[in-house]
């Protein structure tokens, strides 16, 4: 019959372990294996007897190491199991037989080739960990930015931060038991015998994942929201400008409207740290019509503004976002020119003008036809502020363009 | 020539080198020889005599000359026969500190 025990030392700890394996044969409970998580080991249940455990350090090849399990036996010690990369486990029932390392400085020297395997591999490791960190933030510097300056899915930041940190941790822990390695060869580079380390109850592996990762998990998912802005109708929130109507700008085009109609439309609000004022509105007045041609009533024309300002704590993050917002603007365009659909896929899209407007930092412009009406875009950048305006209607991007900065200019509402 | 840079000889290193000095040796061979040789005073587990064959080719100071099955024979080399008169001349010398100092 065999039965599992927890591990209650370090697995770096070689005379802990040694001297916990003697104890449980003294028990009646014999090694036989590791359990795949290494945080227990199987012991054959047996008549209590003395039986010497000993841990020998892994060589410089396996193909050596495996030679020597023979040679072993002859002299008494019999192997039972190893830990990759850093020893073997011999037992030996025969209390005349010599010592496995009988010599303290030559076991120091042995511990070298499980010291530099145990290196090689953490820097491996580490090496590893820091190329795919490069490459997830070379691979996705504009999302990840994008994310830590308007918070929009706090919760993937929060559990990417948590992962990172555990990851770090992880790390750092192996680090410190290399170094018990370290210390354990110094001791018997002196001749001195090596000493036991601390015991603990190990927790079980499913009682760690339970005890870091699920509260991580948990917490974040209960407590961290997963997406942050908050969508309402038109006028259920007021907004930090008040932007011009679609009176006032058609009023600047050929074809004025003489009331403001009763538009539709959606807010989109957010905050975060860096960019305080985040604000979306989306307004658009749907119109049939009859067409003077066929006398049928046709496809609405749309008058339609999606207005999204932001402003930020810095100018610095301003122009970030500034980049940000236009890159996502370009690319959103490129990606509808494929469209299928009719009413949403982009055509004519003229190429992007970088234009000189007094008292602007930045401003770009860019001009296309979506669903059959002309459209026209720009991106401003003042200061701290960022403003960028889809519009598809009648009136021209000059003439409206002063509109929008006359109402960025006015005092917060 | 010099036979060995890393300091002192330990006992067990001591008496391996010292079972080459005759003829080429097997693992189990040597370890007999130590234990006869000092009366079982030093006995050399599997542990370090593995350890020290391996160390000691790696050093330069024994060499295998054959493999039958799995049986391993060395040979002891000109650097290792150094090594040897070093340290036994810094035993003798010790030896000579302590038996002045006592007489």
């Amino acid at each position: 019959m065999t039965v599992k025990r927890p591990i209650p030392c370090s697995l770096y700890d070689i005379q802990g372990m040694q001297d916990w394996l003697d104890e449980m044969a003294l028990q009646g409970l014999f090694f036989q294996n590791f359990t795949r998580r290494n945080d227990a080991a199987n012991f054959l249940v047996d008549a209590p007897r003395p039986v010497r455990y000993r841990l020998d350090p892994v060589g410089r090849s396996k193909q050596e190491d495996a030679k020597r399990k023979e040679p072993y036996a002859q002299m008494g010690w019999r192997f039972a199991d190893a830990q990759p990369r850093l020893y073997y486990i011999f037992s030996c029932e025969d209390p005349e037989a010599p010592e496995l390392h009988s010599d303290p400085q030559t076991l120091g020297y042995a511990l070298d080739s499980a010291i530099r395997a145990q290196i090689r591999s953490f820097g491996l490791m580490w090496l590893i960990v820091a190329l795919l960190l490069a490459a997830s933030l070379f691979l996705f510097r504009k999302s990840l930015l994008w994310e830590l300056l308007l918070m929009e899915q706090p919760r993937s930041i929060v559990q990417m931060a948590c992962s990172a940190v555990l990851l770090l941790i992880c790390e750092i822990a192996q680090g410190f038991q290399i170094m018990q390695l370290v210390k354990a060869r110094r001791r018997l580079e002196q001749g001195l015998p090596m000493k036991a380390g601390r015991r603990w109850d190990r927790p079980r592996f499913l009682t760690v994942y339970l005890c870091i990762f699920c509260p991580i998990y948990l917490v974040s998912n209960l407590l961290v929201p997963r997406y942050l802005p908050e969508v309402c109708g038109l006028g259920e929130r007021e907004l930090s400008r008040s932007w011009p109507t679609l009176v006032q700008t058609e009023g600047t085009g050929p074809r004025p409207l003489a009331e403001e109609p009763e538009a539709d439309g959606y807010l989109k609000i957010n905050s975060s740290r860096a960019v305080p004022v985040q604000e979306y509105a989306s307004i658009d007045w749907r119109v049939t019509y009859l067409d003077p041609d066929t006398g049928a009533l046709t496809r609405p024309y749309t008058l339609w503004t999606g207005i999204q300002y932001d402003q930020a704590r810095s100018s610095r993050a301003a122009r970030l976002l500034y980049q940000l917002r236009l890159d996502a603007e370009a690319r959103q365009l490129k990606k509808a020119l494929d469209y299928n659909n009719p009413l949403s896929q982009v055509t004519g899209l003229q190429p992007w003008e970088e234009l000189d407007w007094p008292g602007l930092d930045r401003l770009e412009t860019v001009r296309f036809r979506r669903g059959g009406q002309d459209h026209w875009l720009f991106a401003a950048l003042r200061g701290r502020d960022v403003l960028i305006v889809d519009y598809s209607g009648f009136a021209s991007l000059e003439d409206c363009l002063p509109l929008f900065l006359a109402s960025m200019d006015a005092p917060a509402l | 020539m010099s036979g060995r840079e890393k300091g002192p000889l330990t006992e067990p290193m001591y008496y391996v080198l010292m079972a080459f000095l005759d003829r080429e040796m097997c693992g189990t061979e040597i370890g007999a020889f130590v234990e006869r040789k000092t009366a079982g005073r030093v006995r050399l587990g599997p542990g370090t005599l593995y350890t020290l064959l391996a160390k000691f080719q790696e050093e330069g100071l024994l060499e295998e000359t054959g493999v039958e099955g799995r049986k391993r024979t060395y040979q002891i080399t000109p650097k290792g026969r150094d090594a040897f008169a070093e340290e036994l001349a810094r035993l003798r010398a010790c030896v000579a500190d302590g038996e002045e100092e006592t007489r």
